[in-house]
Order: C-alpha cells, then sequence, then structure tokens
C-alpha cells in the first residue's frame, strides 16, 4: 500500500503522520508545505470526500451474514497476529507487510465481521483499530478497487485513530469514533 | 414503620433522614463535612450515576436529593417509589405520540425556545414542534471544529425554516466563569456549565421566553434497552435538574428535558417496549423520520465533545486553579494538594476524564459555599 501524507493546518500549527514511526509531528505553518502532497489518487479525493461529509455515505447493510470458513478464520488469525508482532518493532514495517495483498475476502464489511467473531472489534478492543484496520485492507477485495485507509487525529488533543472508507461506505459496524478524527494521513493500494 | 417523602416542588429538594425532613438550603455547611468519605461518595456519584434513590452515595451525611415531583416512602433502608411510575401502553403510533405532545404543549405558558445541538434529539423536539404548528425561538452554539462539521450542517439546514435562530460560535465554553457559580446545596458536574445556562437565558431575554426545551433524556429513553423495565431508566428517576433548579428556575425560567417528561417517556418507552440497546438510535431516526432531515435519518454519526471541554479548560485555567486552591485551603482533602491543570488534561486522554471533573464539581462547591460565607467551622 501506498503512503499519503494528508498533512493539516490546526491553530497555527501543521500536523502530519510520520510514515515511518506512525507518530504525530507538530511543525510551524509556514513548514507544513514540505509535507503535503501536490496531487492525490481520484480514490482518495472522493474517500476524502465521504469523510468531509459523513451523510452522503450510504449506511452499510450491517444485518448482511456471510458464509465464513475455518480457513478463512484461521488465516485471518494468522493475519492479525503478524499484524500485532510486527507492530511492535517497526509501524514501518507493518504497514509494507500490511500491503502485501492477500485476499480473503469480498469487501471490507465482511472481513470487519469475520474479526469481530475472533472477538476483535471496535466494542472489545477499543485500541486496536490500526491492527483492524491494517488485517481488512490486506484480506479485502473491494478494499484493493476502492478502499482507503485513513489515519487520523483529535485534534486539539492528540490521541490517533485508524479507519476505512471503501466505495461510498464506512464497513465497521462498530466504529462510531472515526467522525471526530480529522485525516491526517492515507493508505491505499 | 415507613417514612412518606413528598416533593410536590419543581425543583429537586433535599431531605435528611436523620431529621426526617426537608433541608433547609440556605443553611451554612460546616467545614468539618468535607471529608474523604464526603468526596469519595461525591465521585462515586459522578462517575457511576446512581438510576435509583437507593444507589446514591449521601455527600453530606443522611442527605438525599429527592427530585422534583415525586413522592417516595423510605422503609427499612429502602426508597421506593410512589409516583410517577411508568405503565406502558400498546398500539401507540406516531400520531398518538404526537397528540401526547400538544396535550402537554397546552399547559405551557410563553414562548418555547429549544436549544438546537444540530445532533438528533434536539432535531425531533423541533421537528415535532413545528409539526404542531410552533414556531420555537432555536438557540444553540456552533463550532468551527472539523469533528463537529455534521452538527453544523444540521444546524444550518433546519435553521432556515425558522424566524428566530440564536447560533452564536463562542457563547458556550464549558467551564467558563466557575468563580461566579451560583451557590448549591451539593456538588454536581453541571455547576462546571452554569455559565451556558446563563448565557442562554441572556441571550433570550428579549423573546420574552418562557420554557427552554432539551434533550438530555433522549440519550436514556432512546438508547437504552427496553424490555418492560420503564422505571430502571435513569431518567426522569434522578435526572439532573442542576440548570434548572439554580440558573432558569430563580429567572422564572423552566428548563425542561422533554423526554423525561412522564408522558413522553411513557410514550416513547411503550414504543420500543421489546427492543435491545440502540446505540446508534436507529429506532428513533426511523421513526421520526418524517419531521427530521434526511441526514439525521439515513446515517447515524456522534460527534465527541472532548475538544470543546479541552478548550474551555484552556480557557478558564486561572479561575480553576483558584478554585482547586481555595478548596484545599478550606478542606485540606489531600485530592487537592498541588493541583495541575496537566491532570485533567490526562485524565480525559487516558479515559478518566469524569472522575477530574467530579473532583472540580467538588471544590466548585466548596468555592461556592464560600464565597458566599455560608461555611462555618
Amino acid at each position: 500500500m501506498n503512503y499519503y501524507s494528508l498533512a493539516k493546518e490546526h491553530r497555527n500549527t501543521g500536523w502530519f503522520l510520520h510514515p515511518l514511526t506512525g507518530n504525530l509531528h507538530q511543525v510551524s505553518s509556514d513548514a507544513l508545505s514540505q509535507f503535503q502532497l501536490d496531487i492525490l489518487p481520484q480514490k482518495v479525493l472522493d474517500a476524502l470526500q465521504y469523510c468531509q461529509f459523513p451523510y452522503s455515505l450510504q449506511p452499510p447493510d450491517f444485518e448482511r451474514s456471510y458464509a465464513v470458513d475455518q480457513k478463512q478464520l484461521q488465516t485471518l488469525d494468522n493475519c492479525y497476529e503478524r499484524i500485532v508482532f510486527l507492530r511492535k518493532i517497526n509501524y514501518w514495517l507493518v504497514n509494507q507487510y500490511a500491503g502485501i495483498y492477500q485476499p480473503l475476502f469480498k469487501d471490507s464489511l465482511q472481513a470487519f465481521q469475520a474479526l469481530a467473531q475472533q472477538n476483535r472489534s471496535a466494542l472489545s478492543d477499543r485500541q486496536g483499530c490500526l491492527n483492524r484496520t491494517l488485517a481488512v485492507a490486506k484480506c479485502s477485495i473491494e478494499f484493493k478497487k476502492s478502499g482507503v485507509l485513513f489515519i487520523g487525529a483529535d485534534l486539539p488533543q492528540t490521541s490517533l485513530h485508524a479507519w476505512i472508507i471503501e466505495k461510498d461506505y464506512q464497513p465497521d459496524p462498530w466504529d462510531r469514533n472515526w467522525i471526530n478524527y480529522l485525516p491526517i494521513a492515507a493508505y491505499a493500494y | 414503620m415507613s417514612l412518606i417523602i413528598d416533593n410536590p416542588k419543581y425543583t429537586t429538594e433535599y431531605y435528611s433522614l436523620k431529621d426526617q425532613c426537608f433541608v433547609d438550603q440556605t443553611q451554612k455547611v460546616s467545614k468539618s463535612l468535607f471529608t474523604s468519605e464526603s468526596f469519595a461518595a461525591h465521585v462515586a456519584n459522578e462517575t457511576n450515576p446512581p438510576i435509583h434513590l437507593n444507589e446514591y452515595q449521601p455527600v453530606l451525611p443522611d442527605i438525599y436529593p429527592i427530585p422534583a415531583r415525586t413522592k417516595w416512602s423510605y422503609e427499612d433502608g429502602i426508597f421506593t417509589k410512589l409516583k410517577k411510575n411508568i405503565k406502558l401502553s400498546e398500539d401507540l403510533t406516531f400520531g398518538s405520540c404526537l397528540k401526547n405532545s400538544k396535550r402537554l404543549l397546552k399547559n405551557t405558558k410563553g414562548k418555547i425556545a429549544v436549544e438546537i445541538s444540530g445532533g438528533l434529539d434536539s432535531s425531533i423536539m423541533i421537528g415535532a414542534l413545528e409539526k404542531l404548528g410552533y414556531e420555537p425561538v432555536l438557540i444553540g452554539t456552533f463550532s468551527n471544529l472539523y469533528k463537529f462539521r455534521t452538527e453544523k450542517y444540521i444546524q444550518e439546514t433546519i435553521a432556515k425554516k425558522f424566524k428566530n435562530v440564536i447560533l452564536s460560535e463562542s457563547f458556550s465554553l464549558q467551564f467558563t466563569n466557575l468563580l461566579e457559580t451560583p451557590v448549591h446545596f451539593l456538588p454536581s458536574y453541571t455547576s462546571l456549565h452554569h455559565n451556558v445556562a446563563a448565557n442562554t437565558i441572556r441571550l433570550l431575554e428579549e423573546h420574552d421566553v418562557k420554557c427552554v426545551f432539551q434533550g438530555t433524556a433522549f440519550d436514556a429513553v432512546l438508547v437504552e434497552a427496553a424490555i418492560n423495565n420503564p422505571n430502571d431508566l435513569r431518567w426522569p428517576t434522578l435526572q439532573d435538574n442542576w440548570l434548572h433548579d439554580y440558573v432558569f428556575a430563580p429567572q422564572g425560567v423552566a428548563y425542561i428535558d422533554v423526554a423525561a417528561l412522564s408522558p413522553i417517556k411513557q410514550v416513547l418507552l411503550s414504543l420500543r417496549n421489546g427492543q435491545a440497546k440502540d446505540v446508534q438510535k436507529w429506532w428513533a431516526r426511523k421513526f421520526f423520520a418524517s419531521v427530521i432531515p434526511p441526514e439525521l435519518s439515513n446515517y447515524a454519526y456522534k460527534a465527541n465533545f472532548g475538544p470543546l471541554w479541552w478548550d474551555g479548560l484552556l480557557s478558564s485555567s486561572e479561575q480553576i486553579i483558584q478554585v482547586v486552591d481555595t478548596a484545599w485551603k478550606i478542606t485540606s482533602l489531600p485530592v487537592f494538594e498541588n493541583f495541575k491543570m496537566q491532570s485533567l488534561f490526562d485524565g480525559m486522554n487516558n479515559g478518566a476524564g469524569r472522575v477530574g471533573f467530579a473532583m472540580l464539581g467538588y471544590a466548585n462547591w466548596v468555592h461556592a459555599l464560600h464565597k458566599a460565607d455560608r461555611l462555618v467551622d
């Protein structure tokens, strides 16, 4: 997956996410431009529009149930555990691993629901948003086509959050917090 | 033998089990009552709000807040609510819901104002009033922070349809002007927001408003599991009436938590009966779809108010430090010693925000009593 900086100014201070460490950094507003990109892919621009106007998103069919077999769940479990392990070593490394596409699920909603079956949802693990979204991005067929993984900051507080916009919906049924975060970085195939 | 405790007033009254009577709220408070036990009771009440009076932890020995217009019995250490218990009905519809609201509104004197937040609850109230032919004054604060982009959009959408709209970016900054908090009988987190209410009254002066509708209790009535348990919800059993009691009522204005009114609660819980917990209020979004903007019925979102509180703490740091310092000098409670603002910010970042605000609420209570010369040794 490619990293796209969405560095932003908030109250006369520049904020950006370091692609190697995943840390939130502050810079002067004057220096912000060196962390901003002139051109972004269309799917990132479209997803950003949905972030800006969340009520234009389609509510996904959260009631839909999928038949997920044991093999899929086991592979997903392996991916997730590797993500957790690699993240302890290095933020950049875990992104490289997540970017090695491994199609398991039709779309990200199906992947999030499979994770929830393993007790890995925003309900049970609020801190695990990056692990979950990386696992979903790695394993969702639709994500590769239309998905964007965002990392946002809750400014002026400095907590971070990761979420996905895929096609025209936000596919994590249990994530109610993404709307509070200003996107400062995006990852997409 | 059981005690009967009846509060027919429209404000909260405070009952002493020891003296078996309501207490005079203007009486002086002994500094010796500011103990670690008293502080711990307050923190327990604020961090895990009691649903029933039986779960309330007395902050002053044996003294209990009796909500407005409620009657209780007390026997063998147990409070039992005798009045305003909800009985569920069947076959209710959207039409009967409106009819009930209209009947209630007939008893309302003067003009009505509604707090417009841009969220679902206030939009339901405004939409229902509009449907019934009322033209309320809309009052609210907006924020240009990114996270409030949807609220701002909804506020603007609704505001276009009304003549009298007061929207201001700054007037409701939280924690403002704590040094001027009205003196109050027991500590309350809500006291930290007294200035929001004071500004609301000031801005409504020219409109001759006698009732301000707000929607706090919708968060219980529209969210909690409704399975034949209408009297097990926090509201209105122990609703928080602080702003009404200490800011609005003294100015002759009623601050009404609409969903806590028994007839409204009865209708909504009857309609929802049998439903599981509905955190995103999907039932309400669909049921009230005809009176709210489509953006609210098709999509569920939730902004958290942390940044507004954060900004309020920052802009009021000096007064907050003064309030806590006063509390330390008067009470000598260790929790107030060497207070640093950073502890409140850290609490907000690590999920312990309410504990910090409970501390501040207690300090604000002590400060307000001290300022009003209501403390004795």
